[in-house]
């Protein structure tokens, strides 16, 4: 009866990650979280060495192990290429590869200054947000938290001057064109700060498409990437302006894995039924 | 005293077992690389009934022989191989285990009798990992994900062991990576093998157990070779394939397992129908064969 509820827990968790899954299967850059079982401690039943008789095939000194069911072991963030969809605006960004952008989220740190906390996300559907003197725009998301990118040398939120239009290549070196005078030259703004997480599992997920480092991870989990347009790296992550990435869930996998745990459940439900009816004949043995 | 009533009362406890290690079994059923457990019923040691008092003989007439009950004797694993699901997911390896022995052709559940009585099983290939207590155990279950210091673990922790014995040891993202049917890894964008630090070649370490009904099992996938034994590394002859972006799914047959489940619990309420019969037997004795 014991490993049935156990194992109905952890059937539960699943299907509670199975829905958000579904649920976000329309949402820009979202990585689907997959689950894994793992069969809960065993214990072992001593028997004496009566126990031993010829025609056993298992070792003496173990017993009679009794399992107590399954648990839900590990949830884990599945960073597979989402599909890419064409959407024509250029503030609209898509990665091929595995990288993510890092945006700013402002915060203020010990001395009490202005400080940018980092986090990272897939969704690329980024917004102008004018500054206080409209000199310049931001490159922001959605929720308003500025792209970073590097400029000489140094990482600081992506300014785009008013006025101007920009384009973005394939290693995400940002150049911009002033509509007043198209012919004039092109201003180089820098480069998009593109990272790979070496250790995805360090990564965990705060709501807005945003992830952050969990505070076990420590600085080798993520690591900046130099992207080279003239000389690319085989498989080098690429950046692709006027397109979005769909989230990587596929609707039909996730209803097959429902089913199956569907099915699971009622078969631990059944085997819960049948140790009650057991327990029922027990209590019933006088009177 | 009634012998029936402890006959009927140790039916009913091996039933019992036998139904927990049914539901065991059923609550695994989504649990990557489990092995399904069949657990075997044995009827005690038989005993020699007699006669007693009867005719003036020195030795008492001999009825026959009795078994005074059963017992649930062993739980024995069930190794056959599990089928492989596709999940595209980098960290996931299932193993494709078909050793063979020369001169024995297994039949379907592993094992092979000779004409002289000989009983073989087929050995079974694992995969080697390092417990936290730094003990050597054995898994099937190929979900593998890198932890914080990059090393490669399995979802309880453990560290798994490649060639030379020492856990593997990743500089980057697991999908960076592909990982041949030996398992060996190479880069994904190149083919190339890599090497470790030390220049050895990184490669799982897979271990070939030659009787598999050694292995005890201890949890979240693991077991252990009783008396403190290691297995051997497998040799390049023998027929183990490992598959990346495949998992290798429990082997609990669903159906067999419902139909254990109603026949322990229908075996079990049998014995409570005994048990309830001596019952009302000895009530009759006492209460009114013996009325004043």
């Amino acid at each position: 009866m014991i490993s049935s509820g156990a194992s109905m827990y952890g059937l539960q968790q699943k299907l509670d990650i199975l829905a958000n899954n579904i649920a976000n299967v329309n949402t820009v850059g979202y990585k689907k979280k997959e689950a894994n079982f793992q069969d809960i401690l065993t214990n072992v039943a001593g028997q004496t060495s009566d126990f031993e008789r010829p025609g056993r095939l298992t070792p003496m000194p173990m017993g009679y192990t009794q399992g107590w069911g399954a648990w839900l072991a590990d949830v884990h963030t599945n960073l597979s290429q989402g599909p890419i969809k064409g959407t024509d605006s250029p503030l609209d960004f898509a990665i091929e590869g595995d990288a993510l952008f890092q945006v700013g989220v402002a915060e203020t740190d010990e001395n009490g200054e202005p400080s940018f906390r980092s986090a990272y996300t897939r969704t690329g559907s980024f917004q102008l947000s004018p500054s206080e003197t409209g000199e310049f725009s931001y490159l922001t998301t959605q929720e308003g938290y500025p792209v970073m990118g590097t400029l000489n040398g140094q990482e600081q939120p992506i300014r785009i001057p008013a006025n101007h239009a920009f384009a973005v290549d394939s290693a995400g070196n940002i150049t911009a064109r002033n509509l007043n005078n198209p012919d004039g030259p092109a201003v180089q703004l820098g480069q998009m700060k593109l990272v790979q997480a070496v250790q995805p599992d360090m990564l965990e997920s705060v709501g807005d498409n945003l992830l952050v480092l969990s505070a076990q991870a420590d600085n080798t989990a993520i690591r900046a990437l130099n992207l080279n347009s003239a000389n690319p790296a085989p498989g080098q992550p690429t950046v692709l302006q006027g397109f979005l990435e769909q989230s990587n869930v596929t609707l039909s996998d996730e209803m097959a894995e429902l089913m199956v745990v569907q099915r699971a459940y009622q078969l631990n439900s059944r085997a819960l039924t049948s140790s009650d009816t057991m327990a029922g004949l027990a209590n019933n043995l006088r009177g | 005293m009634l012998r029936g009533l402890y006959t009927a009362a140790a039916g009913m406890i091996a039933q019992q077992r036998r139904h927990d290690t049914v539901t065991n079994n059923i609550a695994n059923i989504n649990t990557p690389g489990f092995k399904q457990v069949h657990a075997v019923t044995r009827a005690f040691p038989e005993m020699l009934i007699a006669l007693t008092g009867g005719d003036n003989q020195s030795m008492s007439r001999r009825v026959g022989k009795l078994n005074s009950g059963v017992l649930a004797e062993e739980p024995i694993p069930v190794y056959m191989q599990g089928d492989l699901q596709e999940t595209s997911y980098a960290g996931d390896v299932a193993l494709l285990s078909n050793i063979q022995v020369p001169g024995v052709t297994f039949d379907a559940s592993g094992k092979y009798v000779s004409p002289e009585g000989e009983v073989t099983f087929q050995p079974q290939a694992f995969f080697t990992v390092l417990t936290a207590e730094d003990q050597e155990r054995y898994t099937r279950n190929g979900k593998f994900n890198v932890n914080n210091q990059g090393e490669l673990v399995t979802s309880d922790g453990s560290k798994v062991l490649g060639i030379g014995g020492q856990p593997i040891v990743l500089n980057g993202p697991l999908t960076d990576y592909t990982i041949t049917s030996q398992g060996q890894f190479t880069d994904g964008k190149t083919g190339q093998l890599l090497t470790d630090a030390a220049g050895n070649q990184i490669q799982l370490q897979i271990s070939k157990v030659e009787n598999p009904y050694d292995l005890v099992r201890e949890g979240n996938g693991n077991f252990r070779l009783s008396g403190g034994a290691q297995a051997e590394v497998i040799s390049g002859q023998d027929q183990v394939q490992l598959r990346q972006g495949f998992i290798e799914r429990s082997n609990v047959d669903a159906s067999q397992s419902m139909v254990d489940l109603m026949t322990a619990q229908r075996a079990y309420e049998a014995n409570q129908k005994m048990i309830q019969y001596y019952d009302k037997s000895m009530e009759k004795a006492v209460n009114e064969v013996g009325r004043v």
